[in-house]
């Protein structure tokens, strides 16, 4: 039915004619660019769509490959103990090691998939292991930052809230700073499933699945002559002003006109600030490796960074390694079996690790190499956050991978299990932890949110339980009926503040 | 019969009727009070371009260029397009109800319409091939240093002045464009570019203004009604039927024809909707008014290996990546055959019994043969398997290994009945539905929604969509419901179906339906629906909903001509045109 679309299609048929075959980093990357003294902390949120496979445990392709003997000695895959120190807390103790001295006992890799490759950068990196998202019971769609109210278009009865970066973008606002939200992910059909979310529950709008299309929107503009853009735009609202004038329109006919002209206005005091920053070459736009997408909008992305033009991010992906994104779910459920705890098809199976290893090599590692050349990562906080744990819809011991100290926030280099170790295992239903709330909370906390600032946004709901102290950490404040695996465990945390910092994690 | 008395009242907004009054019954069945004295035209504010909109004006910009520049050069600015907002359907009760209608005014709407025209302007100058194709209205051949010529100046501004406003130059906007050319080279700076750039920028390109037609009644500036000219017209018409501008021929037409007048009018009507493009407007409001856009994607969700053993069972390795399109194509191209292709009414949309099923997995969901497209080789369905739209694959998929009735319900009592149904309560315990073994999906959301808070609500929206039971997830025919309760990819049980509802169509109205084929004729004969497609014509023409009081006897004629003897779709789509209210404007 479509006429006269200028369809992607067309695009990416025509890009080839628009000299766009372009060297990417690093002369992509602005010359003189870089922040000098200390650059303000930028938040990048990863939402990993996996799902079912080894994430933790002694098989486990993701988190330490590890295992806990009798005598609470951190054994590595290879059988090397594992400098492993407890802290003992009211609700439980946690466990920590460094992962330096992880990889050392395990042939110089983390896992499967935190390999080698990850060596350099292990003393910026966090592992931790065991939050619980307490307001989702079974559900998980959507909800890696914060987003609990809906999942795959039902509603689980929990009220709405902003994700993290839209949290941090309103602060970084009223701040006076860069408050830009860049949504990103790797192809048109991604955009379907966000993971970024407005106060109202609403996704947001702005996500680029084409690296050029984001350096467009930046410096798109900048090869054209500072002059003929202030000349352009000089003009245009002359003429809107003009038009304005017309005794023939109404007060609601000069309203509409007079906020396109205070817009226009703003246009016209950007065309200065954007041109005089950064010379950068615009990326191939005719990508269609969905992986070399994620790689080629890490640049942009560290461009922005080192420009001072935005400051939140947020990514997702579905499957990068076959043509139908949503591929990803059909690996899950078919690749491992919830109810014997094993691999049920080894296609899919691998599938699903494959995908997850791209996530992590693709959008975070990358990522955190690109901005630790230009010294941008330690101010940077990097969160990939898996949807859920192993076993399918079991919303709780998520696994989380870090890179940057958001400014020295964070100690990095580290392992942290906050799991509750006896009782349970890593095998059926398995580990609780910590609320995902108070790492939200440490994250927001991290970027400079104030913590009055993050708990007004809080909501609970009338019929969950609700042990902590009122309205602490961010999220749903309350833990949902259905999560009644995690009821019980939880019943004794009373007052337990979940705005207060994660023991072990702050510097 | 299944429920008892309802409480509709209680729940559904019938007929979105809020303040308004309900429609009257006639002795020709139900419809549109209508009352000459109450009859006012409701103000009209300036509206800037949707998107669409706009991505046509472009290209209807540079339709001169040949076609291979046109794609290359439209690929070119793509991105830059992109960094246009989407527009979006506002979800907010009595404002615009289609996206062609969204009024939000962002940051991003305002820089990148500048650097649209920016980017486009750059694009053209920096290559000669372009500068040619521009400069075709000078002559062949030629390149920039044509315009320095004062002959090739005027004709280039007259002549993409018309195409960027809709209308021709006034001497004096030509003067100026002339003059701005002038002092931009004389800065040192590219006069053509600049040119090109604020042609796109300017606020009669990206804003319908529609300031220059004859007063009629009232004040100017406050309360004023315009006859709209004749160019103002000829753009309403093509961006509501086309969601494009006017084309050269359409415009070399209108200068030497006054369409302001009913038979010039209904003339250049029949002419524009015969165009092929008149399916992207229309089409385009049929889509958003059915929701195909929110169509249930087979198999994408729940149970995965239940859904691939639903799929072995017919055949496939797995769904085709592009059922979903599929499926809304089928929707589309059923109404583009009797609203456009064919004179058809509206109740053969509801009640058609052909499938327009294009790619072989929907047509053997349908167990018939793929359709070729031609209106002449129309295939038609098992004989009392499916009726009409609502029993489609589209409208009764699933995206699980379960139907979704109240999804299903949902869509038929609020869009094709235009009734209110208010969201849960704030607090109310929304527990998830499970399915118990050896019961139906029918059963199981019967029993999650047998609260009283709940059932107020849920029974006349449900009960809509348990009629179409008898389709499995997939959309196929089926007298049993498959039982996965154990979570396996095989089913472990399975049970009876039931598809006879109540669907209380009208207050008081208790009558029952057997399945989705005989509830789909009993909206057909009740012409609720009819009421419905007016009611939401009429609000994707003018951007606001209707007020059955001013609007009644507009609404009024559209029935009329959607219902009576001889009427048809397309009848309603030109009436909304020849009347008044459409060529005039009001200030606001």
């Amino acid at each position: 039915m479509k006429y006269n679309r200028i369809t992607r299609r067309h695009f990416l048929q025509g890009a080839g004619a628009a000299a766009l075959a372009l060297p990417l980093l690093p002369s992509l990357f602005p010359k003189g660019a870089r922040a000098d003294a200390t650059p303000p902390k930028s938040f990048i949120g990863i939402g990993a769509w996996n799902g079912l496979y080894r994430m933790y445990g002694a098989d486990s392709q993701l988190m330490p490959r590890t295992t806990v003997d009798a005598s609470g000695t951190l054994l590595s895959a290879t059988g090397t103990a594992v400098p492993y120190a407890p802290l003992m807390l009211p609700q439980h103790t946690i466990y920590s090691a460094q992962l330096t001295d992880i990889a050392a006992a395990n042939n110089g890799a983390i896992s499967d998939i935190i390999d080698a490759n990850y060596t350099p950068l292990l003393n910026k990196v966090l592992m931790l292991q065991g939050f619980d998202y307490i307001g989702l019971g079974y559900y998980h769609h959507s909800g890696h930052f914060g987003n609990w109210h809906e999942t795959s278009g039902q509603t689980e009865g929990n009220p709405t809230m902003a994700s993290l970066d839209v949290v941090i973008s309103n602060y970084l606002k009223s701040a006076l700073l860069p408050s830009d939200i860049v949504c990103y992910t790797a192809s048109y059909p991604d955009r379907g499933q966000t993971t970024s979310f407005l106060a109202d529950g609403t996704p947001t709008s702005d996500i680029f699945y084409n690296p050029a299309t984001l350096w467009d929107s930046y410096f798109g503009t900048s090869n054209i002559p500072i002059n003929l853009k202030k000349t352009l735009v000089d003009q245009v609202l002359v003429d809107y002003k003009s038009v304005r004038q017309s005794a023939r329109l109404g007060a609601q006919d000069r309203l509409k006109l007079d906020t396109h002209i205070a817009l226009l206005s703003q246009t016209e005091a950007n065309v200065q600030k954007i041109a005089g920053m950064c010379q950068l070459m615009r990326p191939d736009a005719s990508l269609t490796d969905r992986a070399t997408i994620l790689k080629t909008m890490n640049d942009v992305i560290v461009s922005l960074i080192a420009c001072g033009l935005c400051n939140t991010f947020m990514g997702w992906a579905w499957a990068l390694n076959d043509s139908d994104p949503n591929n990803w779910h059909v690996w899950s459920h078919l690749g491992f079996s919830n109810d014997t705890d094993a691999i049920a098809d080894q296609t899919n199976y691998t599938n699903m690790v494959e995908q997850s290893r791209s996530v992590m090599n693709d959008m975070c590692l990358d990522l955190a190499q690109k901005l630790d050349a230009v010294q941008l990562l330690d101010s940077s906080l990097i969160v990939c956050l898996q949807e859920h744990s192993k076993r399918g819809h079991e919303s709780w011991n998520i696994p989380v991978i870090a890179f940057g100290s958001a400014g020295g926030t964070f100690k990095t280099g580290q392992y942290i299990d906050y799991r509750q170790l006896p009782g349970r295992d890593d095998a059926m239903f398995t580990r609780f932890g910590f609320p995902m709330n108070q790492l939200y909370a440490n994250i927001l906390g991290a970027m400079g949110v104030p913590t009055s600032t993050f708990e007004a946004l809080n909501k609970t709901r009338a019929d969950a339980t609700m042990p902590f102290k009122a309205n602490s950490g961010y999220g749903v404040c309350a833990i949902h009926p259905d999560f009644t695996q995690g009821a019980g465990y939880y019943a004794s945390w009373t007052g337990y503040d979940m705005s207060s910092w994660l023991p072990l994690l702050k510097a | 019969m299944l429920f008892g008395i309802l409480p509709l009242a209680a729940c559904l907004g019938r007929f979105h009727a809020g303040s308004t009054p309900a429609p009257a019954t006639t002795e020709s069945g139900i419809s549109f009070a209508c009352d000459p004295t109450a009859s006012a035209l409701t103000a009209a504010p300036v509206k800037r371009m949707a998107k669409v909109y706009v991505e046509n004006s472009i290209r209807e910009f540079v339709s001169g260029f040949s076609a291979t520049s046109q794609t290359t050069l439209l690929s070119v600015i793509q991105s830059r397009f992109d960094l246009i907002p989407d527009d979006q359907i506002p979800s907010t009760a009595g404002g615009a109800y289609y996206s062609v209608d969204d009024a939000t005014l962002a940051q991003e709407h305002v820089d990148n319409i500048v650097y649209l025209g920016l980017s486009l302007a750059t694009s053209i100058t920096g290559n000669p091939t372009y500068v040619s194709d521009m400069l075709n209205v000078c002559g062949p051949g030629l390149d920039k240093t044509a315009l320095l010529g004062d002959a090739c100046l005027t004709s280039f501004v007259q002549y993409y002045g018309r195409k960027a406003f809709r209308r021709p130059l006034a001497d004096a906007e030509t003067t100026d464009f002339k003059s701005f050319f002038t002092q931009v080279n004389s800065a040192g700076l590219d006069g053509f570019t600049a040119l090109i750039a604020r042609f796109i920028s300017h606020p009669y390109f990206y804003y319908r203004i529609d300031e220059d037609g004859t007063l009629l009644s009232g004040t100017e500036g406050t309360d004023a009604i315009y006859q709209l000219t004749k160019w103002e017209l000829l753009s309403k018409i093509t961006f509501l039927f086309w969601q494009a501008p006017p084309t050269d021929a359409l415009y070399d037409l209108v200068e030497s024809l006054d369409i302001t007048t009913d038979e010039n009018l209904s003339t250049i009507l029949d002419s524009i909707l015969a165009d092929p493009k008149a399916q992207q407007g229309i089409l385009g409001f049929y889509s958003e008014w059915l929701k195909l856009e929110q169509t249930l994607i087979p198999g994408s969700t729940g149970n995965i290996m239940a859904i691939a053993t639903q799929v072995a069972d017919d055949g496939l390795d797995a769904v085709p990546p592009t059922q979903k399109d599929d499926m809304n194509q089928e929707i589309l191209d059923l109404v583009n055959h009797y609203s456009l292709a064919t004179d058809g009414r509206f109740e053969d949309i509801l009640v058609s019994p052909y499938s327009f099923a294009k790619t072989p997995a929907l047509a053997k969901i349908y167990g018939v043969d793929a359709w070729d497209g031609t209106a002449g080789n129309l295939v038609s369905f098992p004989v009392g398997e499916r009726s009409g739209l609502l029993t489609r694959a589209a409208f009764v998929a699933s995206n699980t290994e379960y139907t979704r009735p109240v999804i299903k319900g949902k869509l038929i009592r609020t869009q094709i009945l235009c009734e209110d149904i208010p969201p849960p309560p704030p607090g109310v315990n929304i527990k998830p539905l499970v399915h118990m073994p050896g019961e139906t999906t029918r059963e199981a959301t019967s029993e999650v929604t047998a609260d009283t808070t709940c059932t107020t609500c849920h029974q006349p929206m449900d009960a809509l969509g348990f009629a179409t039971e008898n389709y499995d997830p997939l959309g196929r025919i089926r007298q049993i419901e498959l039982d996965f309760t154990d979570g396996q990819g095989m089913p472990s049980g399975q049970a009876q179906i039931d598809t006879s509802v109540t669907p209380m169509l009208t207050d008081g109205d208790m009558s029952s339906a057997k399945d989705g084929v005989e509830l789909s004729q009993k909206i057909a004969d009740s012409g609720l629906a009819h009421l419905c497609l007016v009611r939401n014509y009429f609000r994707y023409v003018n951007g606001r909903q209707e007020d059955d009081s001013a609007d009644g006897c507009d609404l009024e004629s559209m029935r009329k001509k959607l219902m009576n003897a001889g009427g048809s779709v397309k009848q309603m789509l030109k009436q909304t045109i020849l009347q008044s209210s459409f060529r005039q404007k009001k200030v606001g």
